[in-house]
């Protein structure tokens, strides 16, 4: 009787603030309709790019030739899907190789260009000779990304290039068939953030709404002299947010699925591991207001709670290769089960992953634990 | 009388005279404002010590992530299977001279960890494909190499000989590893067996950070310094004027509705010179490699921060109650995350969504932090003016609004 009065209580609650509520519902949709519209945002890296040809300069080689390093170039600005050409610059001299090397740093430090690529004095000469041939490019070492990917990227010119010119004696080369991916005519940014940002909005959204449950609410002290126990106002507060909870992951669910969401596996898994993740978030709210002592607190508490979430998730550094105590803190953090769990249903159709599941409800319970034993000692003054 | 007379002296006299009378009332306001802040010293310490605390822990997380995991592959090679040649239906082969040779590349290479190896042409392993493609849906494998029936064929005769490759593509940010580790079995098959003429490619790095530094802790580091100094201080600011009770009352006295507020972004301010001060210490004792001054880093993660303050300030002034604030706080909080390019990159989204996305604060953090950090580049640019112009407008939208608002006693 006393609970679902509270239950009650804690509806009208939130009722009043319906702007509150508004948001909670509002922005998951904005956010939805802007990323499944989203065009674009495979996984493949593309550089823009800038050639400089010393192959026109003098060399001291045998069988003084030129003219391949305008097929290479052609090829770079006309054939290959993962690059473009910025400009092409001929080298006559040194001198004038030294000007144009220093421009293309510049371009690079602006970030106009991605890399450049030098073909040599012998660039010609030791094709028409069949001897090794050394292409020499420069890369923004400070972007991982570009740095990591160029190697393979330019086999692509490479590759072009060998067949345009029929050299294509002991070439050998990959050809990549990606299993799992998000096929192109899939809302592909959607879907390829979706496991981190469905996650993580479901999380943030509900922390957010819960961290200030207790600490804000003014009567509390008050209640307190009635025969309302602890467990029942922080059991109350649970259950109403839970409902919420509900509601929200079926909205985000929906609008998904109505954007463009690519799911292999079961959808009602899917949706099992949204209220799971959006049930850790209370949880941690609570935890969050039952330990403030004043809004700012828990505002502050939320937002390091919300950085420490995002930045441990395994989303920035492969959880595999950290120390074993590292492997722990991250494992007790909720991302690092929802994202793994949403990855492998969505889109490699697997069932669900009980261990995963069963560290989520792990999580919540220790947060609803801990927050219950906070609130339960904590002294409130009527 | 008395008091009259006292408020005439306040509100009168020259402007020099006024200015005197307000500069003090503003000094009074941040002595005011620097005893609340003590008052919630459990606030205090969130805001100072907890930033720092997560760099340590990250710093740590990302040394020791250091070491490379080898990518897990499953070779299927149906090479030894029998070749119908093309253009004549009746020359078949079963050459298989390379497999071998590849699969000693595979071993060899320190990126890859051959898991095993199917030979599709045997009985027993008819199935290969199946099998390996079921190893790698339940993750035991993270990429399956195969090897074509055409492989020693093609190049033996002196065509490309073409390596097929299928990596695990849930995981977006991995493909390239697969890709990479690959290309490096490639790289000593030719270089092994002598397949000339090869295409050397020689790297240089421009910019890039020295070997004695941490690449990952470096790289990780141009996306947190930023979210942690404009969340830390945004968060901070978003209750300071709508949380302050006393400010009706404040203004029966000749405090002035302007000083009230400057005093707020002066005491604000100052904490941000100690929290970026914390955090940026905190990251270079953990081994932050600046290529450029660390004054220009200090200064531009300050702009990024007082970024934030404004931007809470402004919250906080055109809320009437704490609930709105944190409401709006949580909207605008969610809204820059997502659009900062964290997660998705901002070239990646339509141009009206990059429109948007260029006029988020957080948006130009990560350049502004990776063009000093890497690059040597001054703090002076299109991404510090920009964060400059949005406190700007923020600020003189929040004293227009603090100015119209109406307090009741």
């Amino acid at each position: 009787m006393y609970l679902s009065g509270l239950v009650k209580k804690e509806f009208g609650r939130i009722q009043s603030d319906k702007r509150t509520l508004i948001l909670i519902f509002v922005i998951p949709i904005i956010l939805i309709v802007i990323f499944g519209l989203t065009s674009g945002g495979g996984p493949t890296a593309y550089f823009n790019a800038a050639i400089i040809t010393r192959d026109k300069e003098p060399c001291d080689c045998y069988n003084s030739t030129d003219g391949y390093d305008d097929i290479f170039i052609d090829i770079v600005e006309d054939e290959c899907e993962a690059w473009g050409l910025f400009e092409d610059f001929e080298s006559e001299d040194d001198d004038d190789y030294d000007k144009i090397f220093d421009k293309c740093v510049e371009l690079l430090r602006d970030e106009i260009i991605d890399v450049f690529i030098i073909l040599p004095d012998d660039f010609s000469e030791t094709i028409i000779n069949d001897t090794d041939t050394e292409i020499i490019y420069y890369i923004d070492g400070s972007d991982q990304q570009a740095k990591d990917a160029v190697e393979v990227a330019l086999q692509e010119p490479i590759g072009k290039f060998r067949l345009e010119i029929g050299k294509t004696v002991n070439f050998t080369t990959m050809s990549p068939y990606l299993e799992y991916d998000v096929p192109f005519w899939e809302s592909q940014v959607l879907n390829y953030a979706f496991a981190l940002i469905a996650s993580m909005l479901i999380l943030g959204l509900l922390m957010n709404l819960t961290s200030l449950s207790i600490v804000s609410e003014k009567p509390l002290p008050r209640m307190l002299l009635t025969p309302t126990a602890k467990d029942e106002i922080i059991l109350s507060k649970l259950i109403a947010n839970t409902i919420i909870m509900i509601l929200q992951v079926t909205e985000i669910f929906v609008m998904s699925a109505i954007f463009g969401l690519y799911c292999l596996g079961s959808l009602f898994e899917l949706y099992l591991v949204l209220l799971m993740t959006g049930f850790c978030g209370i949880c941690m709210g609570l935890f969050i207001s039952a330990i403030s002592k004043t809004e700012q607190v828990a505002n502050q508490l939320y937002m390091m709670f919300f950085i420490t979430v995002i930045m441990f998730s395994g989303a920035f550094i492969n959880i595999e290769r950290l120390p074993l105590a590292m492997q722990i803190i991250i494992n007790s953090l909720p991302l690092s089960h929802s994202i793994p769990l949403i990855v492998n249903i969505t889109m490699k159709g697997l069932p669900i992953d009980y261990a995963h599941l069963a560290s989520l409800a792990l999580i919540s319970s220790a947060f609803i634990v801990m927050a219950y034993i906070t609130f339960r000692f904590k002294k409130v003054e009527v | 009388m008395a008091k009259s007379k006292t408020n005439n002296n306040w509100n009168s006299g020259t402007f020099f005279n006024r200015l005197k009378y307000s500069l003090w009332r503003i000094v009074r306001q941040v002595k005011k404002e620097f005893q609340l802040l003590k008052i919630d010293k459990m606030n205090l310490v969130i805001a100072l010590l907890m930033p720092p605390g997560i760099i340590m822990l990250f710093a740590f997380m990302s040394t020791s992530a250091s070491v490379t995991i080898p990518v897990k592959v499953s070779i299927v090679s149906y090479d030894s299977n029998t070749f119908v040649n093309q253009n004549n239906y009746s020359i078949t082969t079963k050459w298989d001279n390379y497999t071998e040779k590849y699969l000693d590349a595979v071993e060899e290479s320190e990126l890859l960890e051959l898991i095993e190896f199917y030979d599709a042409s045997e009985a027993e392993d008819e199935y290969a494909m199946e099998t390996a493609r079921n190893e790698m849906r339940d993750g035991n494998i993270e990429c399956i190499i195969v090897i074509p029936v055409e492989f020693s064929e093609l190049l033996s005769t002196g065509y490309p000989g073409i390596i097929e490759l299928i990596p695990d593509a849930s995981d977006a940010v991995s493909i390239q590893d697969k890709l990479n580790a690959v290309q490096d079995s490639i790289k000593i098959f030719v270089e092994e067996n002598d397949l000339d003429p090869e295409y050397i490619l020689m790297q240089h790095e421009e910019f890039s950070i020295p070997s004695k530094y941490n690449f990952r802790y470096n790289y990780n580091m141009t996306i947190l310094l930023p979210f942690m100094t404009f969340g830390i201080s945004f968060v901070l600011t978003i209750l300071v004027v709508v949380q302050e009770k006393p400010i009706a009352r404040l203004l029966l006295t000749p405090v002035q509705k302007t000083e009230i507020l400057i005093s707020k972004y002066i005491v604000y301010s100052i904490v941000l010179a100690l929290q970026v001060f914390l955090v940026l210490s905190v990251a270079i004792a953990n081994g932050l490699y600046i290529a450029g001054n660390v004054i220009d880093l200090y200064l531009s993660l300050y702009m990024l921060g007082f970024a934030g303050v404004s931007l809470g300030m402004f919250i906080s002034t055109v809320s009437n109650t704490k609930t709105e604030a944190n409401q709006l706080y949580f909207a605008f909080f969610i809204l820059i995350i997502l659009l900062s390019g964290m997660f998705v990159p901002i070239d990646a989204m339509p141009d009206y969504l990059q429109n948007i996305a260029y006029m988020l604060p957080l948006s130009h953090g990560a350049p502004i932090i990776k063009g000093i950090l890497s690059k040597g580049k001054s703090f002076i640019g299109f991404d510090f003016f920009w964060l400059l112009g949005i406190s700007t407008v923020l600020i003189i939208i929040s004293f227009l609004v603090m100015n119209r608002k109406r307090y009741e006693v």
